[in-house]
């Protein structure tokens, strides 16, 4: 440790200072007197001198060129600013979020505006169901939380990354893949008797369980949920898109 | 013509009269990007970068000191150039010591060294600054900073504070701090190698 470091810090700045020559009058008569009086105080006060002399005394480091500007580097670019970017990145991706929201959430709501009773109390029977499902896969674990619910066959779920928000409720049920086009009807109303069908060529397992019931419910093809499916895949190429030339454009300044 | 003009030309657009003010200040504007990012190549980037930056910038000049306007840009500018080139300062000491314009032969008064010194008294100074080089890329970049603008660039108190956007009290209690600190690492230095500060023998003598 030298000197300096056991100096009080209102000592170190007045010596610092008053090597700068910026005390005012009465507080470097002050000083003064004091070093007079205290010989560490003057030791300190030359070995920050000696400090200050030194750096003082580098070199000036000589340009290694002119820095003028060309009148046509200082006309600025037209390129597409950084902060408009970054602005239509972070809509794009709200706007996903949201969709992706909707979509998530959308199950429910569906079922009740557009697929009749059969469907609201099938919806209803559903999450019902799931409750109790998702207890049952984890018999050991007494607060199932969706975290930890979902087991080994939640991965063999085939939806898009980002999108599986319904998937994983469903306790791990391996879920077939939405394919709107199978239904040859991408606007149609979801309706109970697809979901039969549906759950008839799922048959070969079991029939009617709890599982394939809550499956159904999770993917209803067509219809505006399509649409969204559409809409999320491509808000998702367009956030990636957008991404990327906000960070080149992030480089570039 | 005076600066004010000068600035006023600029802002209208004309590039020639910038030009001018980019002639008056680009030496100090390049000594403190190189003092900061301890590296010539960096340091031009960064000064040509701030330069630019400034001029596109000059409506928002609202006065005072021009210079220290202009030093605040390129301290700016510095941490973009060393963010880009993804490296601390301190990681570039070797370079700097390699390409360093002052060579082997800085000049760094008598207090140290006598005019008329021998080779070995020569090869002395020159190890002696590159200690204090090290020492002050080894400082934090705020103390860093200060020691550069009030020490070497010469800049009084004010016009380090508005280059850095601090206080004056800040200013001060910062120069102090890192003249300290400087102070502990050149103790340190000399133990490691063994040079002795001219003045400390002076002082006892």
């Amino acid at each position: 440790m030298s000197r300096l470091d056991r100096l009080p810090p209102r000592d170190l700045e007045r010596l610092s200072a008053y090597l700068d020559g910026d005390l005012d009058p009465r507080e470097a008569a002050r000083l003064h007197a004091r070093l007079e009086s205290e010989p560490e105080l003057r030791l300190s006060l030359d070995d920050m001198r000696q400090v200050v002399t030194a750096v003082r005394g580098l070199e000036e480091v000589r340009a290694p060129r002119n820095f003028t500007l060309r009148a046509a580097d200082a006309v600025r670019r037209r390129e597409p600013g950084f902060a408009y970017l970054r602005f239509a990145t972070v809509l794009a991706t709200a706007l996903f979020v949201l969709t992706t929201a909707v979509r998530t959430l959308s199950v429910v709501p569906l079922q009740f505006g557009a697929a009749a009773p059969v469907a609201e109390s099938a919806t209803t029977a559903a999450l019902e169901m799931f409750a109790d499902i998702a207890g049952a896969a984890l018999p050991t674990s007494e607060a199932p939380l969706e975290a930890e619910a979902p087991p080994p066959a939640a991965a063999a779920i085939p939806v898009p990354a980002g999108t599986a928000a319904p998937a994983p409720t469903l306790g791990g049920v391996v879920v077939p893949s939405p394919a709107p086009s199978a239904t040859g009807c991408p606007s149609c109303v979801p309706s109970l008797a697809y979901r039969q069908e549906a759950g008839e060529d799922q048959a070969g397992k079991t029939t009617e369980t709890d599982e394939e019931e809550i499956a159904r419910a999770a993917q209803i093809p067509g219809g505006p949920t399509g649409a969204l499916a559409v809409a999320q895949w491509v808000l998702a190429v367009v956030v990636v898109v957008l991404a990327v030339l906000t960070v080149r454009a992030r480089r570039r300044r | 013509m005076d600066e004010a003009a000068l600035i006023a030309d600029a802002r209208r657009g004309d590039v020639e009269a910038f030009n001018q003010l980019v002639l008056a200040h680009q030496s100090k504007a390049f000594n403190l990007a190189y003092r900061i990012t301890g590296d010539s190549d960096s340091a031009a980037d960064a000064t040509q970068e701030a330069f630019l930056s400034a001029y596109r910038s000059l409506s928002s000049y609202r006065g005072g000191s021009f210079r220290a306007w202009l030093l605040r840009i390129v301290t700016n500018a510095c941490y973009d150039e060393l963010r880009r080139r993804k490296r601390r300062p301190a990681e570039s000491l070797e370079e700097m010591e390699e390409a360093s314009p002052t060579g082997d032969g800085v000049a760094t008064e008598d207090v140290f060294f006598a005019a008329n010194e021998g080779p070995e008294a020569s090869a002395e100074r020159a190890e002696v600054t590159r200690a204090i080089e090290r020492c002050l890329l080894s400082l934090p970049s705020e103390f860093r900073i200060v020691v550069i603008l009030a020490d070497i660039l010469a800049l009084d108190y004010s016009e380090v504070a508005s280059a850095m956007g601090s206080p004056v009290g800040t200013v001060r209690s910062r120069l102090a701090r890192a003249r300290a600190r400087l102070r502990q690492c050149l103790e340190a230095s000399r133990e490691l190698s063994g040079w002795e500060m001219r003045l400390a023998e002076e002082r006892s003598s």
